[in-house]
């Protein structure tokens, strides 16, 4: 599974990415690929991920980030707690919840 | 990684970043001449403020007592963005006040 995030900078998620990858090689996910964009890196990453999750602080985009991966794609905003708290397992989820993934 | 060193970042992150998310949703409602919601989002993105704010000032309490909090990059970045929500929501009020008088001009 190919998990992106983006926010400004894709400096704080970068952080949510690290604890996401802790949290994904611990349940013995090691197949994942997850990293974290400045929001300008949405379109040119096009086809190269499955997932995308958007920085709380950068929810105003996400018309328009809806416009570029489409109406379908799986797109959400991370829960803001669960960003807040630096919980990687819990993002973690929700990106599979996104995909269906048990 | 030792992630409470993060979490004053982060909460001024989340608070500052939905100030200015409020901030420029509040100009795309203005934009449609929903003046009610864009009012709403302008004193939402006020009301993130001043928790964002509270939280500098408790960093800034916390310095003045001889107890500074450490600085680290993601601190910095936080601190890019409660400039720009600032920014944004000064901005974001002159263009709700712009779009209404386009709106009051339109209907002339």
């Amino acid at each position: 599974m190919r998990i992106m995030l983006a926010c400004c900078a894709g400096m704080s998620t970068s952080l949510v990415v690290s604890k996401m990858i802790e949290a994904a090689k611990a349940q013995g996910k090691d197949d994942y690929k997850i990293w974290a964009v400045d929001q300008t890196e949405i379109q040119p990453q096009l086809g190269e991920f499955d997932v995308l999750l958007l920085g709380p602080q950068v929810r105003h985009i996400q018309r328009k980030v809806r416009k570029i991966v489409g109406d379908d794609f799986p797109m959400d905003i991370i829960e803001s707690v669960a960003y807040g708290t630096c919980n990687g397992a819990a993002v973690l989820k929700q990106a599979e919840n996104l995909l269906g993934v048990k | 990684m030792d992630e409470s060193k993060y979490q004053v970042a982060f909460d001024l992150i989340l608070k500052a970043g939905n100030a200015k998310s409020s901030s420029m949703m509040a100009i795309d409602l203005a934009k449609e001449f929903d003046f009610e919601n864009a009012k709403k989002n302008l004193e939402e993105a006020e009301n993130e403020m001043r928790e964002a704010h509270a939280i500098q000032i408790g960093m800034i309490q916390q310095e003045a007592q001889g107890n500074p909090v450490e600085l680290n990059i993601i601190l910095v970045h936080a601190q890019d963005h409660m400039t720009m929500a600032i920014m944004a929501k000064e901005i974001a009020e002159q263009f709700v006040d712009l779009y209404e008088t386009i709106q009051e001009l339109k209907n002339k």
